[in-house]
């Protein structure tokens, strides 16, 4: 049959065939670009944590005899163990049997649990989840579901290739069944076809698709090359990515070669062959009624209406793909643009406006108390000395932060706070007897600073009160406004010490101003801040304090990142032979935040244009395909005197139908969402329409209303330019 | 000598509201080199009858034997078997592979069957239908009359016990449909082909030996012409 048959066929049919294979590379394509992009995806993120956190699997602190070690680095499925000082850093040959292998370790070697450390981060790169792990890691299977809802969308996209000369594929291999073809004549004849046809296309995609992807990771490494604290990423290509995509696409074009074959198991050949001529497929496809589109359509637009109606309904089954992706696509992109403008404006008006002048440098001293960065009080052998002695730093404060809880009186309330009922009621809290505190301990110097700033009398035996409560029932969270906290009496503060005894606390001052402090106080706590001296004479009996010190710099006024940088540098420089140090720095973190958020617009946004691909690729597959699948039903309409004009309108009006539908339900669905957003977030709604993404969003709208209007263009123009009059005289040709 | 025998063969389609009762309970049987006439009116169960004696369609409920064999019972591939090398089916609308030249068109049950075509009986039958200068030509480049003698000849090729035509004059005109007869007769002369027609033609029916009437699904009348 292949020789007789198929090869006239395919040569015959040119237009059926380019289709398939234009369908097969384009989704070939796209499959090896997703699978080669997200393995290699998964292969930076794993390097990056290799490159930040090492590469161990398991990290146990403990010291180990030579025997134990021995234990462990003979121990199946062990890879390596390396020994580094009281530490030992054991790495697995598969790393997603870790978990069951150590606990087998540990078991043998009787380790304390809190000597064993897990690389949790690297190994749920690897799927392996701690067991019995509540939450674990979800953001790598989340990715492997897109990825598989993708492959199945696109895999789908050559089904509907297939699909679209399947009714004329039934009708022939239904003459053939009918003079003796046996099913797997017919079976064995199609695989042949489909696979002359999608070979070299698939292969051709498998191709392009990694090239495309190298072509992606040197683009994004040109683009992200100033990034802090990334690595540039190298193009890998395991087998694994070629095996899932070609074998996803070679799948998909088996299955869907033997659709005209599965249909055909379940007609009789008589069926098969009626198919075509009374232009159903057999008894069990009826006419259904006309569905509400139709008679809208048709009311609106008049017989072409209902005839486009009637053609979109047939058409239905195979456009179901670029429906649904096509309306995810915009739906995505809207929901992204509107969700980003949102968040931005907030991160803008609660983050970088608020903190724009509190902060240059920040720094973080870990598992360590504010008082080992002044062991002799402000003198030039203390760090937070010396810290303020570094070129270009303007002011520093070296703080610790406690929560603490006061025993509270609602006479202490201040009026205003009474007059709104009390602190129970702002806070909404039944037992107002014991109230939270946060205590910020500051540097001696700075707190002096402090005094002075405020007015206090400069003593570090006291402590200033932030006298202010947010004020939830008379403004918003993003526009707060305060109101006194406590009477201004002079009266000390009860502070509950560890044991739930009290301690009394001198108030030197009251502020309505805190230091400028990166900091973000609590809505509903007394806040204070104490000089470290005093402090120390309570920190034995305290027990809500941090573990960490914080360090905030500012650096000179106009800085650049070069200087902030340096300062950083610096400061690190100084504290990191003896203490564990984070650091960070505003303008950094602004243009990390920035290129985060626009990397995650670009990840996003092509997400969503990959989507739309998907989407427009069916409906290019499906108007490639109008010769075939259409001829009849335009030859009828033409023997009824319908004119070229009329035609012409019907294809408009399928063609808006079909990318007007996605726009419209992207809109309804993303309008009120992101009013409601705007309305959650308390922000005004010119705020948010003053940046809102129109000007994106209707360039995506009208990119999918001009890619459908092409492809309607260019399948109605083959289908015009047709001769619409032979199928009318010749029941033969199909 | 018996070549079909049908015992109580119905055919129903659909269910419920749209249940049709094609054929209600046909007996009947054919002899070897007969050539018969089905005839009745629209809707009344010829065309399902031949393709049920065809394989192309399934009874819903009786037997059909053929040389002893059940048609009805056959699974698809024996089915396919069976229409390959025992019968030869023409429809009124030829129902021609169109990429496919007139010569391949023709040799195709052979073909299927991976077997070479007897050159000289193809010939004979290229002769005989006139399609000697036509034979690397499209159907898409035939007349009806053209195309509806390639289908015989298609039917023919495998020397089928039984040639079975549905309306094959239905969509000629009086010329040709004159034609397509002569050589139905002359195929039934000369290779003594048992041939089963189905026609509502009343005149093309007359020139069968033996005339079948069905009516609502039955048999109402069957009798010997000559």
């Amino acid at each position: 049959m292949w020789k007789t048959y198929s090869i006239s066929y395919l040569r015959q049919n040119r237009t059926a065939g380019i289709s398939i294979m234009a369908a097969a590379l384009g989704a070939a394509f796209f499959l090896s670009l997703l699978c080669s992009l997200f393995y290699n995806f998964w292969v930076y993120d794993v390097e990056s944590i290799r490159q930040d956190e090492g590469s161990w699997h398991v990290r146990v602190e403990a010291s180990l005899d030579r025997e134990e070690l021995e234990l462990i680095r003979d121990f199946a499925g062990v890879e390596s163990a390396e020994v580094s000082g009281e530490v030992t850093e054991i790495c697995f040959e598969d790393a997603r049997e870790t978990y069951r292998q150590m606990a087998l370790i540990w078991e043998k070697l009787e380790l304390d649990p809190e000597e064993v450390f897990y690389h949790e981060t690297l190994l749920s790169r690897y799927l392996a989840a701690a067991p019995g792990d509540p939450s674990p890691p979800l953001l790598l299977p989340f990715f492997i579901v897109v990825l598989a809802v993708l492959c199945v969308s696109l895999a789908l996209v050559i089904r509907t290739a297939f699909e679209i000369s399947m009714q004329a594929r039934v009708r022939q291999f239904g003459i053939f069944s009918s003079i003796g073809a046996s099913p797997g004549q017919i079976r064995r004849c199609l695989l042949q076809e489909a696979a002359a046809l999608c070979a070299l296309p698939v292969l051709g995609g498998m191709v392009l698709g990694g090239a495309g992807c190298a072509g992606v990771l040197a683009a994004v490494n040109r683009f992200a090359a100033d990034v802090p604290g990334r690595h540039r990423a190298i193009f890998h290509y395991h087998p694994a990515v070629f095996a899932v995509s070609f074998g996803a696409a070679a799948l998909t074009v088996l299955v869907a070669s033997q659709i005209p074959a599965g249909r055909l198991a379940r007609q009789t050949p008589l069926e098969a062959v009626r198919g075509q001529a009374d232009g159903m497929t057999g008894r069990r496809r009826r006419w259904k009624k006309k569905g509400l589109g139709c008679t809208l359509l048709g009311l609106l637009l008049g017989i072409e209406g209902e005839l486009a109606g009637n053609a979109l309904r047939t058409q239905k089954k195979a456009l179901r793909i670029s429906r649904i992706s096509l309306t995810l696509s915009f739906l995505g992109f809207t929901s992204m643009l509107s969700f980003f403008t949102l968040s931005g404006i907030s991160t803008r008006y609660t983050y970088f406006d608020r903190y724009q002048d509190a902060w240059d440098v920040m720094v973080t001293v870990r598992d360590t108390e504010l008082e080992a960065l002044e062991p002799e009080g402000a003198t030039e052998t203390g760090a937070a000395f010396q810290i303020k002695e570094i070129p270009g730093v303007r002011d520093s404060i070296c703080y610790q932060k406690a929560e603490e809880s006061i025993a509270w009186d609602e006479s202490r309330a201040s009026k205003e706070l009474r007059a709104l009922g009390g602190y129970s009621t702002l806070a909404d809290v039944e037992d107002a007897s014991r109230i939270p505190s946060q205590v910020l301990v500051m540097d001696d110097e700075c707190f002096l600073d402090y005094c002075r700033q405020t007015g206090a009398p400069e003593e570090l035996t006291g402590t200033i009160l932030l006298n202010r409560i947010w004020d939830s029932t008379g403004s918003s969270f993003r526009q707060r406004e305060y109101i006194p906290f406590v009477e201004q009496d002079g009266a000390p503060l009860t502070l509950y010490t560890e044991d739930g005894k009290t301690v009394q606390v001198p108030v030197l001052s009251y502020a309505e101003e805190a230091p400028l402090l990166r900091e973000e106080y609590e809505d509903y706590a007394l806040v204070q801040f104490m000089p470290l001296s005093l402090w120390k004479t309570l920190a034995d009996r305290m027990d809500g304090v941090e573990n960490d010190t914080y360090i905030r710099i500012l650096g000179p006024e106009e800085a650049d990142l070069e200087t902030l940088d340096e300062i950083e540098r610096e400061v690190e420089g100084l504290l990191e032979s003896s203490f564990r140090v984070e650091s960070e720095n505003r303008i950094e973190e602004r243009l990390t935040n920035d290129q985060m958020l626009l990397g995650a617009r670009l990840i996003l946004g092509a997400l969503c244009v990959l989507l739309g691909g998907i989407g427009l690729a069916g409906i290019f597959t499906n108007t490639f395909g109008f010769l075939r699948q259409r001829q009849r039903e335009f030859a009828r309409y033409l023997s009824v005197g319908m004119d070229p004009a009329g035609m012409k309108k019907l294809f408009c009006i399928e063609a808006a139908v079909i990318a007007g539908r996605p726009i419209l339900l992207g809109l309804l669905v993303t309008v009120p969402a992101t009013a409601l957003m705007v309305s959650a977030s308390q922000m005004e709604a010119d705020v948010f329409l003053a940046e809102a993404p129109f000007l994106p969003v209707a360039v995506y709208g009208l990119f999918i209303m001009l890619a459908v209007a092409l492809a309607y263009w260019l399948g109605a123009r083959r289908l015009l330019g047709s001769d619409l009059s032979e199928p009318l005289k010749d029941d033969t040709l199909s | 000598m018996e070549l079909l025998r049908c015992t109580g063969v119905k055919k129903v389609y659909g269910e419920g509201e749209n249940r049709v009762e094609a054929l209600r309970g046909i007996d009947l049987t054919l002899e070897r080199g007969e050539l018969v006439s089905v005839t009745g009116a629209s809707g009344s169960g010829k065309s399902t009858l031949l393709h049920i004696l065809g394989s192309v369609d399934r009874p819903t409920e009786g037997a059909v034997l053929v040389g002893g064999t059940d048609i009805s019972r056959l699974d698809p591939r024996q089915a396919a078997l069976y229409r390959r090398r025992r019968v030869g089916l023409i429809y009124q609308f030829y129902n021609l592979i169109p990429s496919l030249t007139v010569e391949k068109n023709m040799q195709m049950p052979l073909l299927l069957d991976r077997r070479k075509p007897d050159p000289d009986y193809f010939r004979r039958i290229v002769e005989s239908l006139g399609l000697e200068e036509k034979l690397q030509a499209l159907p898409s480049q035939l007349s009806g009359g053209q195309q509806q003698r390639v289908a015989v000849g298609r039917a023919l090729m495998s020397r089928p016990l039984l040639l079975l035509a549905d309306e094959p004059t239905g969509n000629l005109d009086r010329r040709n449909a004159r034609e397509l007869m002569d050589l139905l007769h002359l195929f039934h002369r000369n290779f003594r082909q048992t041939i089963l027609l189905v026609t509502h033609d009343e005149r093309l029916a007359l020139e069968a030996e033996r005339i079948i009437t069905l009516e609502d699904g039955r048999i109402v009348s069957d009798r010997k012409v000559r």
